[in-house]
């Protein structure tokens, strides 16, 4: 413990060297401003200023690649809140309530709660990542196909949860987007799925054309339909509405807490990162949220959960790299990457090996952190101003920068055409009330429910009872029953209940609130219900 | 007004960063029609992938052994397994600016992968670099103390036993394959992705035993948690030399290798040719890659020109030859 | 029917449970034809599922879920109006004619080069859709290609087709 301390306060005396500083400025920096832009992700940011570090010393290198790690997360979530543009994947799930928030006038308090609880989830996956890595690694490292699958199980019986009236219509857009997911070449088999022959297809469909086209495109079709007034939304002219409120904070710190902590466990797994750490997040906060209803209309929950998972899961991702070697992302990987072309070896001995790399990482983490929160907050009025610029204005912008962005993923015109054809589909769904999230969800949790089921198989020779015996999978497999089965057994005794004393008032449950997705282009103005 | 200082300081920072990212831009080429201006080196993975690792420390000892004064750039092609890649360097015709990081997998994946037409007969062949021979890892508590063991096992419990690797068709697969076509043995495949969730699997005691790079193990092996015991390929590795090679265990199957090159789009000027042919020839004899060669158990094998063509025309037939066997083409 | 309000469609509300059946039988159609598809594929193969397992049965469970819908649907009578709303010819119009607009411009990309193609999206939609002159327009219809451009090709050096200018 003690030699925990000594070594990360050896490490922040490294960190706080000028050139440490200036380079963790200019990664978050850097990161947000490119994260901002919708199609480049947090890994192929950090390739792009990759060549920049290769003049630096290997902390620093790191440290400035941390600090485009954190930037580039927060600069995701900036356009999906403001626009409905996940910048990148693991925002996509900030744009559920985010993006209705802002609708809302609230685009203020959206965004600072975003940076506000990306930081304490920050900080909390940080002080995880010093005192508990290895153990944490170990933890890790025993989880296994099995494990995988089951806790999958737990991840798709969310589309259930995410559902609005019709869970029969929720289901089937989740199965839409698993079926979407098989397209691609199949690692087992070697075989091509549903590729028609096409190479652009062969790694699958791109994640972020199909957010853009269903979430962004979707959107602005289904706002154009009635001519514009001037905003589309009232912008919070108040200082006071630019910031979360007490209520606001009040609300979001159980989430906080929750995702932070699932954050962290599910970013140290190899194979899973921070896109699965913010669905699953979200909708824990969803289940167990007093109001589960708000969830989707612009719950400020809605906001903390993800955004505190996302980032938490950045710290967890770090766990099995510093302790193992093994990256826990992608991003890890080129850090990974680097830190092999300085001739450095992450692997179990690396923090007793090269300390003096190690900490300042880890220091300038933290460091990086509070950077982002003072670079960001004062931010929050001038982008919250963005949605000041009129609609008609606003959205032909939004329409070219997502097809701009979404063809600087791959170099890819096909991915283009993917964003269109989506677009298309996302406003169909949104008039025929087939809910885009759980498509969404079904589609990056899919491909990893269906290769853990497929290796446990193979480990198992066939046979399907290694669910049962394994410990871990087993207690995921008894959680899914409770959060899952025993809720819709309520609800199915209270519906039968309903029926027995039918026209009382106040026993049915009113439609409306059953409603989680707006549907409805209504522009819901300045003085919503504050909760 | 706060705000906008700090939104100026932001987009000040990163114009400052644009410029000296784009050190040196005019290259090193030398004057005179169809030599190179600035190269674009493309690979067939994701930024953090193997070859994107390889290229980016090609360039940099390149850079410190002042063979090239400015630093290329890297592109990711990561589609299909290399059929993006080398498509796209196919559509560069007649360019001398591009040029790709080459792979084993170059020849696998058009023998398997439906949409990839292009093959390395259509692409101009630059140079071989190495051949990275695979060692066998399996966790210190194995019953397995060397690969006759372990396919001894196999053939007393067909289907139980686990090899875990990247695809199907990924070179420890196919070896794994010819090993068991020429044992008579039968033992599963598990696959994944990412290198890291392989040595998962054998630390956790889901897999037996995995055929991989010595990169892939250093860590681990350095640390004790995976020992190496045999090296899948007829010559020793350099890095495990006291590791028995599959010939010394009696395997005599002809064994794919891991090979490292580059290749050249089709019609390349010669002069670019020739010059790249140089530059690599030079790398290879500098104190940079040996050290690096040897600390990362890669044989160097500089092959060019006609050496290098001939020598994929016979890597391909075997690959061909082991596909079919294994029932995967 | 509300008077004031062009936004409710004509369409009284059984339509609505009509719908809501068509929807369900179209999505067991596109699950029968994935699960034809899905069967090229092997379903099992030596002795663990094959690429053809999982599409297989999700496939199949949309035609079963499919189904469903449309017989709950057409089951409950009586309910409270399904409250999606079907949009005008008014509003279709409009949506629809951009997604054109859209998909137009995006055929013009490789010819035209993408600042270009974008340039003409943004006329197109700021004159024909949108209906608005002026100097505003014609700001917003240059500055947007030109600021897409700055940002992506300039900045973070991704290559973009610029058609006939070729930079």
């Amino acid at each position: 413990m003690t030699e925990t301390l000594q070594g990360l306060s050896d490490g922040f005396a490294a960190a706080f060297s000028a050139t440490n500083l200036f380079w963790v400025f200019f990664g978050v920096a850097a990161g947000t401003i490119i994260g901002v832009l919708p199609g480049l992700g947090t890994p192929a940011t950090i390739a792009i200023l990759l060549p920049l570090s290769m003049n630096l010393d290997p902390a620093t290198a790191l440290i400035m690649m941390a600090g485009v790690y954190y930037g580039s997360k927060y600069g995701g979530s900036t356009t999906s809140i403001l626009l409905n543009i996940p910048g990148e994947d693991a925002s996509v799930v900030t744009a559920l309530d985010g993006y209705q928030m802002a609708r809302q006038g609230r685009a203020g308090p959206a965004l600072g709660i975003a940076a506000i609880a990306s930081f304490i989830a920050g900080t909390l996956g940080l002080i995880g990542l010093t005192f508990l890595a290895p153990a944490v690694a170990t933890l890790a490292v025993a989880f296994g196909p099995p494990e995988y699958t089951a806790l999958m199980v737990i991840g798709l019986g969310m589309v259930v949860l995410l559902a609005g009236r019709s869970k029969i219509k929720a289901i089937i857009s989740g199965i839409g987007g698993f079926l979407l997911s098989t397209i691609g070449i199949d690692l087992f088999a070697g075989e091509s799925r549903f590729t028609m022959g096409r190479i652009e297809l062969a790694n699958g469909v791109e994640f972020v054309a199909l957010c853009i086209g269903l979430f962004a495109i979707g959107e602005v079709m289904v706002n154009v339909e009635e001519k514009s007034g001037q905003t589309f939304v009232q912008a919070p002219r108040r200082l006071k509405e630019l910031f979360p409120s007490k209520q606001d904070f009040r609300a979001s710190s159980a989430a906080i807490g929750q995702g932070s902590v699932v954050g962290f466990f599910i970013g140290a797994l190899p194979g899973a990162g921070s896109t699965v750490a913010s669905f699953v997040s979200y909708t824990l906060a969803k289940r167990f949220s007093r109001h589960p209803e708000e969830y989707g209309k612009g719950a400020v929950a809605g906001v903390a959960a993800p955004e505190a998972a996302n980032n938490s899961a950045t710290a967890g991702a770090f766990v099995p790299l510093l302790t193992l070697g093994i990256p826990g992302s992608a991003s890890t990987a080129i850090m990974l990457g680097a830190l092999f072309v300085y001739g450095l070896q992450p692997g179990p001995r690396f923090f007793t090996e090269n300390p003096d790399v190690v900490w300042p990482i880890i220091a300038s983490m933290f460091i990086g952190n509070v950077v982002l929160i003072i670079l960001n907050l004062p931010l929050v009025p001038l982008f919250a101003s963005i949605l000041r610029i009129p609609y008609h204005i606003l959205y032909p912008g939004i329409i070219v920068i997502s097809l701009v962005g979404v063809y600087s993923i791959n170099a890819a015109l096909f991915d283009v055409w993917l964003v269109v054809l989506f677009g298309l589909l996302g406003y169909v769904m949104r008039k025929t009330d087939f809910p885009a999230a759980p498509m969404v969800l079904a589609f990056v949790l899919g491909p990893l429910f269906e290769r853990s089921l497929r290796r446990s198989l193979v480990i198992s020779q066939g046979d399907p009872t290694i669910f049962f015996t394994r410990p871990w999978a087993v207690t995921f497999l008894v959680v899914a029953v409770l959060i899952f089965l025993v809720p819709a057994l309520l609800g199915m005794r209270r519906a039968a209940k309903s029926v027995a004393t039918q026209g009382e008032p106040g026993t049915d449950r009113h439609p409306e609130l059953e409603d989680d997705d707006a549907t409805d282009s209504d522009v819901v103005l300045g003085d919503k219900r504050q909760r | 007004m706060a705000h906008a200082l700090t939104g100026c300081a932001l987009v000040a920072i990163l114009a400052s960063a644009c410029g000296l990212q784009t050190d040196g831009s005019g290259g090193d080429g030398q004057d005179g029609g169809g030599s190179p201006n600035e190269t674009e080196f493309l690979v067939h993975t994701g930024p953090g992938g193997g070859s994107d690792i390889f290229v980016r420390d090609v360039i940099a000892m390149m850079r410190e052994e002042n063979i090239i004064d400015s630093n290329w750039p890297v592109r990711n092609e990561d589609a299909g397994e290399g059929a993006g890649a080398m498509a796209y360097l196919l559509e560069q015709q007649g360019s001398a600016d591009h040029i790709s990081a080459m792979t084993t997998t170059w020849l696998t994946t058009p023998l398997t992968i439906e949409g990839a037409s292009v093959t390395v007969e259509d692409l101009t062949p630059v140079a071989g670099l190495i051949i990275e021979p695979e060692v066998m890892a399996v966790a210190p508590d194995s019953p397995y103390n060397s690969l006759r063991d372990f396919v001894e096992a196999a053939q007393e419990q067909p289907g139980e036993l686990v090899q875990t690797g990247g695809s199907t068709t990924e070179v420890g697969a196919l070896n794994g394959a010819a090993i068991q076509a020429e044992a008579g043995a039968e033992w599963q495949f598990l696959s994944f992705e990412e290198v890291g969730q392989r040595v998962t699997a054998l630390l956790n005691g889901d897999a037996d035993m995995m055929f991989g790079s010595a990169q892939d193990f250093a860590a681990q092996v350095e640390a004790g948690k995976l020992e190496i015991i045999a090296t899948i390929s007829p010559d020793p590795s350099p890095v495990y030399p006291d590791a028995p090679t599959t010939e010394d265990e009696g395997f005599d199957t002809q064994l794919v290798p891991q090979v490292r090159g580059v290749m050249a789009p089709p019609e390349i000027p010669e002069d670019a040719l020739a010059y790249y042919q140089d530059l690599f020839s030079q790398l290879v004899e500098t104190d940079s890659w040996k050290q690096y060669a040897e600390k990362n158990g890669l044989v160097t094998q500089l092959l060019v020109g006609e050496e290098w063509e001939s020598y994929l025309a016979e890597q391909n037939q075997l690959v061909e030859q082991t596909l079919e066997s294994a029932d995967l083409g | 029917m509300v008077l004031t309000d062009e936004r409710v469609p004509v369409k009284s509300p059984t339509t609505y449970r009509e719908a809501d059946a068509v929807l369900g039988v179209i999505v067991a159609v596109i699950g029968a034809f994935m699960l034809v598809q899905s069967l090229q594929m092997r379903f099992y193969s030596e002795g663990v599922p094959g690429p053809g397992f999982f599409p297989a049965l999700l496939s199949a469970a949309l035609i079963v879920l499919g189904v469903a819908c449309t017989v709950t649907r057409l089951l409950r009578a009586r309910d409270t109006a399904d409250r999606f709303q079907l949009p005008s010819q008014g509003q279709a119009r409009r949506s629809l004619s951009l997604w054109g607009a859209v998909l137009v411009a995006t055929l013009l990309i490789e010819p035209l080069g993408f600042p270009l193609a974008m340039l003409l999206l943004v006329a197109v939609i700021l004159l024909a859709i949108e209906g608005r002159r002026g100097l505003g327009s014609v700001v917003t219809i240059i500055a947007i290609p030109v600021l897409a451009w700055l940002l992506f090709a300039e900045l973070l050096q991704v290559p973009l087709p610029a058609g006939p200018f070729g930079s």
